[in-house]
Parts: structure tokens; sequence; C-alpha cells
């Protein structure tokens, strides 16, 4: 085959005009995962609404004690079992304690428990999926065979014999709940760990001379953040949820310090004859664990658009 | 095939061996004892019954005595019952929280699976809405509220049905609702998410392609599929729903095997609480090694290779 010339000159360019001259700059600012992230995020109704929510929540349980005439535990024998009325928001309980100040007093041991009950699992989890994935061999293998171990056995019966060995406060139920839930997001971890360790990122970092310590935070987790994030997200409600379960069993949070679970307890025992006591706060805490069930939904899919359906 | 089933079965009871000892320790180490909560007991005669029951004794020995006797089956006799094993105890209570778990799974598993269904076929529609509406509330409305909710309105204010104790089918009907509607709500999400996926693969689209019709695309194709990661959830759902639900248990006053773990935990009895904790393990280790099993036998794509 004959090489074909190409025969060029001078006619064939033209100047560019000075506005053309940034043809190939990028203009648009780029936008990185977490700010795509937010914009997908707060487009989505369902999810501004329940980050509403959940803002008016934590807002009101940290202003309203703080505000409130009464003290949360602060008995009043004069005024027991009122009703909702002007001076008693939510009325009274057996002791005569505001429940208005009660229930928000006890939405922040309640919510409290939500954000720590969410972020200590996770943090193990990613600390020990984290290592089984980079590792691997027989460490991988030691820590795997553990989390099998783990999750075949019965959560809340665990949960209740922890909070035999630590107490009932709000810092035992956290701990408890941290020693059983961080299976599933250090299993997510290393599975995502092991599928990046040798991807040419990674690699490249390696080949520079980059350290353990500096490939697993500054390349590998923050690229499993996401992930965990979900996982943060749908554990808030859980946190929540078995919070009051124990509190209503009577092995949680005690009078008088009081958190949703607790009031429900109390709740429960008056209901026949002061079913305020215990609808008010059920409301309440049904309302938060809808916001934050849909919420989790949401930033799910706001994370990962695969996974919308 | 083999290989898989003996690896699962040494996992199952290490896990096993592990949960009892673990558990073994913790409550060991435990402030009080059993002989405490009853009526004020002098120090001496506690001491008295701690060295009867062998309760002075290095926690090792006591350990090795316990686990041998639990190999013969025998979990030793409780503290707050006197004169009762903790198996005649198990083996009491266990037939109510079964027979209500079984009430309940036998409501929420049709229901749930139907109204997943539903969502699925009608996707975006009214009907859809509705079901996920339903699902979401059910899964974020706790079942005592659920439960409470129920008592009020069918007890207090209408006195149409018995809320408490258990002594026949009406005095079943509001817990099995309660107990139900966890059920229904999340198989509801489960199997409307599963439908969805199912919908998009390569074989439906075949399915379609060579002409079937509506009816049999979804019942041979969607709906078979759609089943694998309901019958994967079935085992721990089914274990977790037989044990009883200690909320439910305690809400409705009913004698069940987890209304007596959550007293036998208040009351500190050590042999109740250690004997009903390795009961509820072995249950659900053996509800997860079938479920295990039973997958690579249903779908073909997974046959267990190592």
């Amino acid at each position: 085959m004959q090489k074909k010339q190409v025969e060029l000159d001078l006619s064939d360019f033209t100047r560019l005009l000075d506005e053309e001259k940034n043809g190939e700059e990028i203009v648009r600012p780029s936008t990185s995962f977490w700010r795509d992230f937010a914009r997908r995020l707060f487009t989505n109704k369902a999810a501004v609404v329940s980050l509403t929510v959940v803002a008016i929540m934590v807002v009101l349980s940290i202003v309203i004690p703080l505000v409130s005439p009464y003290q949360y535990d602060a008995n009043n024998l004069m005024s027991i079992n009122q009703g909702p009325s002007a001076s008693h928001w939510f009325g009274t309980d057996t002791l005569g304690r505001d429940l208005w100040t009660r229930v928000w007093y006890g939405g922040r041991i309640s919510l409290a428990i939500g954000f720590f009950g969410a972020i200590f699992p996770a943090l193990i989890g990613v600390v020990i999926g984290g290592i089984a994935g980079y590792f691997g061999g027989v460490i991988d293998m030691l820590i795997m065979r553990v989390i099998d171990v783990l999750m075949c056995v019965p959560q809340m019966v665990f949960v209740i014999l922890l909070m035999l060995k630590f107490g009932n406060g709000p810092v035992a139920i956290v701990t408890s709940f941290a020693l059983i839930g961080w299976m599933g997001s250090a299993r997510n971890v290393r599975g995502l760990v092991l599928q990046m360790k040798n991807q040419d990122f990674v690699n490249a970092s390696r080949i520079l001379g980059a350290s353990h310590l500096r490939l697993i935070f500054k390349h590998l987790i923050p690229n499993t953040l996401g992930i965990v994030v979900v996982g943060m997200t749908m554990s808030v409600p859980s946190a929540i949820f078995y919070e009051a379960t124990l509190s209503i069993l009577g092995l949680g949070i005690k009078s008088p310090l009081t958190s949703w679970g607790q009031l429900l307890q109390l709740g429960v025992q008056n209901f026949k004859l002061y079913a305020y006591q215990l609808f008010i706060p059920a409301v309440i805490l049904s309302i938060t664990l809808l916001a934050f069930n849909i919420l989790g939904d949401r930033v799910r899919d706001a994370l990962d658009p695969k996974l919308r359906n | 095939m083999k290989r898989y089933i003996a690896k699962r079965l040494v996992i199952s009871v290490i896990t096993i061996w592990a949960l009892a000892t673990f558990s073994f320790f913790l409550l060991k180490t435990l402030p009080g004892n059993p002989f405490q909560t009853e009526q004020l007991l002098k120090p001496e005669i506690q001491e008295k019954m701690m060295s009867y029951y062998g309760l002075d004794k290095p926690y090792f020995e006591q350990y090795l005595t316990y686990m041998g006797n639990l190999l013969h089956g025998d979990m030793g006799y409780s503290f707050k019952y006197t004169n009762r094993s903790v198996w005649d105890i198990i083996m009491q209570t266990f037939p109510i929280s079964a027979d209500l778990g079984l009430r309940s799974l036998a409501i929420g598993y049709p229901v749930g699976l139907l109204l997943g269904t539903i969502a699925a076929r009608r996707r975006g529609k009214k009907a859809d809405y509705l079901c996920v509406l339903i699902s979401v509330l059910g899964v974020s409305v706790p079942n005592f509220v659920i439960g409470s909710l129920l008592q009020w309105v069918f007890g207090v204010k209408t006195g149409l049905l018995p809320i408490a104790q258990w002594k026949g089918f009406s005095y079943s009907i509001l817990p099995t609702i309660t107990l139900s509607i966890a059920t229904i709500a999340s198989l509801t999400r489960t199997m409307r998410a599963s439908m969805l996926e199912v919908e998009n693969q390569d074989y439906m689209k075949t399915a379609k392609a060579k002409g079937l019709g509506e009816k049999e695309i979804v019942w041979r194709h969607q709906l078979r599929n759609a089943m694998i990661p309901i019958v994967t959830g079935l085992g721990p759902a089914v274990a977790t729903t037989l044990m009883g639900s200690f909320i439910v248990e305690q809400l409705f006053s009913i004698p069940g095997i987890g209304k007596h773990f959550t007293e036998s935990v208040q009351a500190l009895d050590y042999t109740m609480v250690l004997g009903l904790t390795i009961f509820f393990g072995v249950f659900l280790v053996a509800a997860n090694f079938i479920v295990d099993i039973l997958y690579g036998i249903i779908d073909p794509r997974i046959r267990i290779t190592d």
C-alpha cells in the first residue's frame, strides 16, 4: 500500500477568535462525589421532608428542656395524671412530672443513642473490615470466621446479656449495640477493600512508596464511605428501636432518667386509664423512626443510583 | 457439597460452643447472686445456698461441670422456680411461643408476598404507593405501639377481645396480628424489590420475546426467581418468630419462652438465662444451616463450590 502524503499549507488553518481561545478549559466546576450526593438527596421531596422532621426533633430535644419551666425529674404530687392542658402541653405522669419536658428530655437520650449507636458499630466495622480486606490471608480468614460465628448469635439475647454486664444507662445501651452491630459493615467494607486493593490507583500509590496506613486511610477507606454511610443511616432507627425495646422490658433506661422507651414503659402500665401517657411518646417515636427509615432509603438511592429501581 | 456441609457443621458447633462459653463467663462476672433478689436472706444462708449449688467453686471448675452436663442434655435446675429443670420449663413454654409464631407467620407470609407482588406489578400506581406506605409504616411503628393500640381499641374501648393471657383462640387474635405486622412489612418490601430486580433480567426478556403470555411470565419466571431472597431470609425469620417475641409476650402476658427469658434475666436466674440463651442459639444456628443448604438446591446458579 502506498503511503499517502497529506499536503497542508497555511490557508488550511484559520486563526482562533479571541473568545474561542479557552475552548478546552473546563468551565463548569467539577462536582465531587459528596456534592453530587447532596444534590440528588435534596432534590428528593421525601428526603427533604424526613430530614426536616429529624431536624425538628433534634432542635426540640435540645431547646425544650432548657426553656421549660419544669425540670424533667421534678415531681409534683399536687398535679398527677393530668391530661394535656395549657400549663402541661402533654399532661403529667403518675408522679406529676411534666410530660412535655420529659418527652423532649427523653428525646435527647433516645436520639443520642440513635446517633452514637450508628457511629460506633460503623467505626468498629470499618477498622476490622478494612484490616481483614487489606491484609487478607490468615488474618482475613480468622476475622471472617469470627464474624460468621457472631452473625449466628441471637442478637436481642446478646444485647440483654451485655446490658446485664454494663448496667442500664445510655452508655451501656450504645456499648452493647456497638458490640453486636458491627459485623454487617465489617463485611461490606472488607468486600469493597478486597475489590479495590489491586486496582490501578492503589497500585500507583503503592509503587510511589505509600505506607500501609496511607493506603488504607487515604485511598481505601474514603472509597468505602458511601456504603458505610448507608449502613449508618439505616442503623440509627434500629438503635433507637433497641433502646425502646430494652426500656419497655425494664432492662434499659430507668426512671427518673428518661427516654422514649422509658416513657413508653410507664405509658404501657397506665394506658388503660391515661391513654395519652402512652400515645404521645408512641406517636413521637413512630414519626421519628419513620423519618429515619425513609431518609435511610433515600440516602442509599442518592449514594448509589444503580440501586434505585 | 459434602465438604461445604461439613464446614458449615463445624462452624455451627463452634458457634454454639462460643455462645455457651461466652455467656457462661459473662454471667459469672456479674455482681450479685440469684439469692439476693429473693426475700432478704441472711448472708450466711446465701453462702450456704451458693455452696449447695456449687456456685462457690472456681469459675473454670463450674464451667467444666456445666459443659459436661450440657453434653448430656442436662441444663440444670432453675433457681427461681425451685425443683423445675430448665429443660422442663423450655418444653412447657416453647410450644406456646411456637404456636403464636406459627400463627403470625401463617398470616404474615401470604399477606406480605401478596402485597409485595401487587406493588411490583402496579409499580408507580396508587396500589404501589399504598403497599409501600403500609410496609414503611409497619417497619417504623414499633410492635409494642401497635400492640398497645390494638389493646386499647379492642380491649379497653370496645371490650371485644381479651388483651392478656393465653387461654384460647380469642386470646391469640391480638398478639398474632401484632406479631404478623412486622413480617408483613418487611416481606412486602423485600418481595417488591426482588420482583423489580427480576423484571430487568435477560431471561424475562427471553420469555417475552418467545411470546409467552403475561400470566405465564409472571408465574413461571418472575415469581419463582423473586422468591429466592425470600427463602434465604426464611430460616432466621422462622427461627426468631418461633422463639417468641420478648415484647409481644410481655405486653399480652403470654407465658412463652420470651417472657421467661426476660423474667429470669431480671431475677439473675443463671441456669435459666444460660439454658435459654443456648436454646435460642441452637435454634437459630440450625435454621441458618438448613437454609444455607437449601439455597444451593433451590438456586442452581449458586452451586456451592468450596
